[in-house]
């Protein structure tokens, strides 16, 4: 946790000053794995905290909640995001199915480069919300019932989309390295053993 | 696979390395931070004052921010003051005219720069989210005299909703009409609906336009082809109340939609369908986000019959790919010239062939030409060619990109016939985003959005 400095401000101020200070990277960082360019992603996170500190009063009482609450305005400024750019400027559009600049950096191996476009790959071609739900997973690193939150639904209903989203990835990954996949759970054939 | 060995790989893949990212207390978050604190109350939400200025996040870093807070603060705050010189920063417009033995005439202005069309004259006509142009008050449309100065008697006027910046427009010009498409309510002080015929001479509207067009989305391009006007469309829109997809065709004197002529496109998922139109010999080519034309797959590049708008089916060119890439490739712009239907865009190549974001084609048939650029951005991420504009044996690229073939080019190059970049050509550009190009002869005039000052 980041420290705070305490000395000035209201109640609300001092909140919002520890929220920024604790998740300020974890909503760039969300908000970097899905823009294209570094300032968009920038734009995301500022805006982000500016409708958190709007609402800072309706901030989680629980810590482990406020990740979650933060990253569901982040979704939802990122959509409103590519709707405006979408509706008001046509023509700049360009970039939404541009991979985040940093999956390219040049550290990379060349191995490391064409594994990790693989999984890109793959992704791309899942529907959006398996993207999201896998993404919110496997980066973000959120248990399922901050991934219901984030989604708006059930960590029950989470637990069953990821489940087929896992099934489907897996299977994406298998077609491109040439493999049927998904041998663990194919229907067993007469005579096999359980 | 299993389904685990698949997340680890996902996992693996994580773009982004939270822990190297800006601390809290770094400079650029603790400004945030702190223009946020300083400036907005802690009460209830305001959402106007975001909702009203969302689409700033377009284009401009920390725009939503600043903005909300320069309507949510009072004045005198210093560091409001220079979130918002920044959020006119990003929005200026700059370009320049172009010529083979100089000289530059320079455009700027307060707004973004969104299309230009040569005149015939040796002047321009441009469009954008303009209130001022080289240091005259115009609203969002200018003609640009071939002296450079800007025509102090042609002085029509676009006005919408939206904040200044987002009223802008897209241009045709052709027998006496200039044909402007865009984001506007009114026209000349009269709301026309969105597409509308003025009279290139004097900039009245043409008296016997009775077209009606309500955009639900964004009006992306627009092209004449034998009298008639094509219109792209981001997604739907009413004509004469009637819900219509992708394209609209309209009779080029009065307006009315061609009845008889309507494209059977639909749009791919919520990305603009239609981005760009270039027509010629009866032949149109479309290009933008569209799985299929008339139930045949034709995923974002086709050509219809002018006079049907039915697909001419021996078009057939490769698809595009974007290896790496989120989401699927895209064209955003035609050019005809030589022989070559040349199709810029955001991808990685076509029918197995490498191509970076510019690939040229045969009219006819559709298949790929050898012709070829290494178009990328400063950080070897992928381009995107925005406008494309071809005179005589030199294709005219705009867009967002950083480098040609290895060289800086910052969103403005010129190539020859092969793909080659001609050494000759770089104007010193200041411009982010290239959106407007417009040729004449050896003359070009390339415009967009700036924000480096």
């Amino acid at each position: 946790m980041e420290s705070v400095d305490s000395s000035v401000g209201s109640e609300d101020e001092l909140r919002f000053r520890r929220l920024f200070a604790d998740h300020y990277r974890a909503v760039l960082a969300y908000a970097l794995r899905r823009c294209a360019q570094r300032a968009d992603a920038e734009d995301v996170a500022a805006e982000s905290f500016a409708v958190a500190w709007r609402r800072v009063a309706d901030t989680p009482a629980d810590p482990d909640r406020e990740r979650a609450w933060l990253l569901a305005i982040a979704a939802r400024v990122l959509a409103n995001q590519r709707r405006s750019r979408r509706r008001l400027l046509g023509l700049l559009e360009r970039l939404q199915g541009e991979p985040p600049q940093l999956a390219l950096a040049a550290d990379e191996s060349a191995g490391t480069r064409e594994r990790h476009a693989e999984v890109f790959r793959a992704l791309r071609r899942l529907p959006s919300r398996d993207r999201e739900l896998l993404c919110l997973v496997a980066w973000e690193q959120l248990t399922i019932g901050q991934v219901g939150e984030v989604l708006g639904c059930t960590p029950n209903a989470a637990s069953i989309r990821l489940h087929r989203a896992r099934r489907r990835l897996a299977s994406e990954l298998a077609k491109a390295q040439g493999t049927s996949g998904h041998e663990e759970i194919r229907p067993r054939s007469q005579g096999e053993a359980p | 696979m299993t389904d685990d060995q698949a997340l680890d790989r996902l996992a693996a893949a994580d773009p982004v390395d939270e822990n190297a990212l800006p601390a809290p207390g770094d400079a650029g978050p603790a400004r945030v931070l702190s223009a946020i604190v300083a400036s907005t109350p802690t009460t209830k939400p305001a959402p106007r004052l975001l909702l009203g200025l969302r689409p700033l996040t377009a284009v401009a870093s920390l725009v939503v921010v600043a903005a909300a807070l320069a309507l949510a603060s009072p004045p005198g705050q210093g560091a409001v003051r220079s979130l918002v010189d920044e959020i006119r920063s990003v929005f200026a417009g700059e370009g320049a005219v172009v010529r083979d033995d100089g000289p530059v005439q320079p455009l700027r202005a307060d707004g973004i720069i969104t299309s230009a069309v040569a005149d015939g004259r040796g002047g321009w006509f441009v469009a954008g989210g303009f209130t001022r142009i080289n240091g005259e008050r115009r609203a969002h449309l200018a003609h640009l005299l071939a002296d450079g100065s800007i025509d102090p008697d042609w002085t029509p006027s676009l006005a919408g909703r939206a904040p200044a910046h987002y009223t802008w427009a897209r241009l045709a010009l052709a027998d006496g009409r200039l044909y402007v498409a865009g984001t506007f309510e009114m026209v000349n002080g009269e709301r026309r609906g969105q597409v509308v015929a003025l009279d290139a001479a004097t900039g009245a509207i043409a008296p016997e336009w009775r077209g009606l067009v309500d955009a639900v989305d964004a009006l992306t391009t627009v092209a004449v082809s034998s009298g008639r006007l094509w219109v792209g469309l981001g997604g739907g829109a009413l004509v004469a109340g009637e819900p219509v997809r992708c394209l609209v065709v309209l009779d080029g004197q009065t307006g009315v939609p061609e009845a008889a002529i309507r494209p059977a496109l639909e749009p791919s998922g919520d990305l603009p369908c239609v981005q760009a139109i270039v027509a010629n010999a009866g032949r149109v080519y479309v290009a933008g986000h569209f799985p299929a034309v008339d139930g045949t797959q034709r995923p974002g590049i086709a050509a219809l019959d002018s006079e049907s708008g039915r697909l001419l089916a021996a078009f057939d060119p490769p698809a595009l790919a974007c290896d790496g890439c989120f989401g699927p490739p895209g064209a955003t712009a035609l050019a005809l010239s030589g022989g070559r239907l040349y199709v810029g865009g955001f991808f990685t190549g076509a029918g197995g062939e490498a191509r970076s974001s510019l690939l040229a084609l045969d009219p006819a048939t559709g298949s790929l030409q050898p012709f070829a650029a290494e178009i990328s951005r400063e950080n070897g991420s992928i381009a995107t060619v925005l406008n494309l504009a071809a005179a005589g044996d030199r294709l005219y690229v705009g867009g967002d990109f950083g480098s040609v073939d290895g060289q800086a080019r910052n969103g403005f190059a010129v190539l020859g016939p092969s793909g080659e970049l001609q050494q000759g050509w770089q104007p010193e550009s200041t411009t982010d985003y290239v959106l407007a190009l417009a040729t004449a002869r050896r003359v070009v005039l390339a415009a967009g959005a700036g924000g480096r000052r």
